[in-house]
């Protein structure tokens, strides 16, 4: 009972370290996946930093054109960055849509899949095809029903009513908390060929990438920013190119740092827990004076004697260590099927952490083990 | 060679400005084989003796031979050593490990000894068997009669093979039976060849000795051999 009460602080401080790295971990873990919906080879190019814009700043067909040859082995999709959003109604049903523009391929880039009917294909993009491809909420809010493949929406589109035929419904597949961090925007999704909505002569914003991964994402963008530039008559700083994996790197370095110092907070419970156990080996030594008297009598030796409480300290903290790392754990654990992330456990912070404990334990039981040890056994022997 | 040769010595106290003289050039020799009872009263000096006999005290002055050795400037560790090696204790409160098995309490003095655990056992076994506690191995030390753990304390005196057998009050806390018993024992392990010194007040207890030494105020008074032991002895 009084070891318990002993280990108690070792237990709330280790369990406290573990859960909070392990929940550091899985909020990268989360993040990572986050990521990886997004595309970790993706990055973006737009044009910024421009006093005053001139009309050839912008991205044209024909600039898509010489990127795509120029760079052909080294991009594996690009695309201008666009979005039409408008309102759909269909039988007195009104969503609101977002209609992502993309070019054929993108399915090759980014999971997608596909319940029923095709994906956005070449023949679209050429022909500039009044088509959309669903996302399953947006089919069942419209139609009551998924497959509706062959009907048509009528949307508007700059500043023009259209009619687009349904020719495919996906299901977007993300878990509930990635949608959870990412909001929800009230739009309901959808994919349209990006030739469609502009005219040929449109100057695009910004273009979307998805660079073939045997080249580095941000050298990639270097040669094609400086390569813009310079067709644009412009520096390289008036375009910002931007990589999912410069933003990973960062929010991963913010997740991990922030995780450590709150850590570092959680292990100053163990310093208390540390004197917890000095406290109570210093008892226990002063109780068990009789023992080592006589343990000394019979011939044993200052280290003798020091080893034997080190033990006990150590083995009182470690056994503290491990029943925190398992509290810990299962903290997590019950905290994260609450809100369904997958927990990450470290194994490399559990042997850390539980020979932490063992350390604390050495370092509060050595005072007391050495007081242990020096006693003259004359003393201790008639000690009652 | 003398198996303890004490030399005027002098044990004094000091507890603030107070000194206490507690042994007054002592000298006594004693061989091999010897059955030593040293007599009286408590504060003259005997538990002393007894202390730096058995390496747990240095005296003040003078000389203390054990086995050619000369006790003096050994370290606390070097003491134990010798303890370990050369001085089984017998004390009046038994002073067995509480919580702790009796075959361990037996075990331990060759455990500092770094004797392999099976020999430990068998030797432990052995012993044990000797004091008829043979049936009492798996005990705890207070599951046990005042008797039965002095005998436990005797065959962990034993352990180590030591030349001597300390015993300060063996039978302070026995009944008359038990102590018959004990001394008995004694007088059966000095018959095979131990070298015994009990400290006792007790006549009843002493008159199993062979020789007699008596204290009082830190001076031997009385130093005498029982009839015809001399003889036996030479």
């Amino acid at each position: 009972m009084r070891s318990l009460l002993t280990m108690l602080g070792i237990i709330i401080g280790i369990s406290s370290v573990i859960s909070i790295v392990s929940i550091g971990d899985s909020m990268k873990g989360v993040m990572d996946d986050l990521y990886k919906d997004f595309g970790e080879n993706r990055a973006v190019l737009y044009v910024g930093n421009i006093e005053e814009f001139r009309s050839t700043d912008f991205f044209y067909n024909d600039d898509l054109k010489i990127l795509k040859e120029r760079f052909n082995d080294k991009l594996l999709y690009m695309c201008p960055s666009e979005s039409v959003r408008s309102d759909v109604t269909v039988n007195r049903n009104t969503i609101k849509l977002n209609m992502e523009c993309i070019d054929s391929g993108y399915d090759n880039v980014q999971q997608v899949k596909m319940l029923y009917g095709r994906m956005i294909n070449n023949n679209d993009i050429d022909k500039k095809s009044k088509v959309v491809v669903l996302e399953q909420n947006a089919a069942m809010k419209l139609f009551g029903k998924e497959n509706v493949v062959g009907k048509t929406i009528r949307t508007k589109i700059d500043n023009n009513m259209e009619d687009l035929l349904i020719v495919g419904i996906y299901k977007n597949e993300q878990s509930p908390f990635l949608t959870l961090m990412q909001g929800q925007d009230m739009y309901e999704d959808s994919f349209i060929p990006y030739t469609m909505p502009f005219s040929a002569n449109y100057g695009y914003y910004g273009l979307d990438f998805f660079i073939n991964d045997n080249y580095p994402v941000s050298l990639v963008g270097d040669e094609i920013v400086n390569y813009i530039a310079k067709l644009k008559n412009r520096t390289s700083e008036n375009y910002i190119y931007y990589t999912v994996e410069e933003e990973q790197t960062q929010v991963n370095s913010i997740v991990t740092g922030l995780s450590v110092a709150v850590a570092a907070i959680a292990a100053i419970s163990l310093l208390v827990g540390g004197i917890g156990i000095m406290n109570i080996m210093l008892v226990s030594v002063t109780e068990r004076t009789r023992e080592i008297g006589i343990k000394k009598a019979l011939g044993a030796r200052t280290k003798d004697v020091l080893f034997q409480f080190l033990i006990e300290s150590a083995t009182l903290s470690a056994i503290g260590g491990i029943v925190g790392t398992i509290t810990g754990i299962g903290l997590v654990m019950i905290g994260g099927s609450f809100i369904s992330i997958p927990i990450v456990v470290n194994p490399g912070s559990i042997v850390l952490a539980v020979a932490f404990a063992m350390v604390i334990g050495i370092f509060f039981g050595y005072y007391p083990a050495k007081k242990a040890a020096k006693s003259d056994p004359i003393d201790a022997l008639r000690y009652e | 060679m003398e198996m303890i040769n004490i030399e005027n010595l002098n044990k004094i106290y000091k507890t603030g400005s107070v000194e206490v003289h507690a042994l007054k050039n002592v000298n006594i020799e004693i061989k091999h084989g010897e059955f030593i009872a040293i007599m009286g009263h408590s504060g003259s000096g005997k538990s002393t003796l007894m202390n730096i006999i058995g390496c747990l005290d240095r005296p003040t002055s003078g000389k203390y031979f054990l086995e050619g050795v000369e006790i003096d400037k050994q370290s606390a560790d070097e003491l134990s050593l010798i303890r370990n090696k050369k001085i089984g204790f017998v004390f009046q409160s038994f002073n067995l490990i509480p919580r702790t098995n009796i075959l361990r309490n037996v075990e331990l003095p060759m455990i500092y000894a770094k004797v392999s655990a099976k020999q430990r056992r068998e030797k432990a076994l052995e012993l044990l068997e000797k004091v008829g506690l043979q049936d009492r191995v798996n005990h705890l030390p207070n599951e046990l009669s005042g008797g039965q753990k002095q005998r436990v304390a005797i065959a962990r005196a034993l352990a180590n093979n030591p030349p001597i057998i300390l015993a300060d009050e063996p039978t302070g806390n026995l009944d008359t039976n038990s102590s018959e018993e004990i001394m008995k024992i004694f007088r059966k392990l000095n018959n095979e060849g131990n070298s015994i010194i009990v400290v006792t007040h007790e006549h009843e207890v002493a008159k199993y000795a062979d020789r007699i030494i008596v204290f009082k105020d830190g001076s031997i008074i009385e130093d005498r051999m029982k009839e015809g032991v001399e003889n036996y002895l030479a």
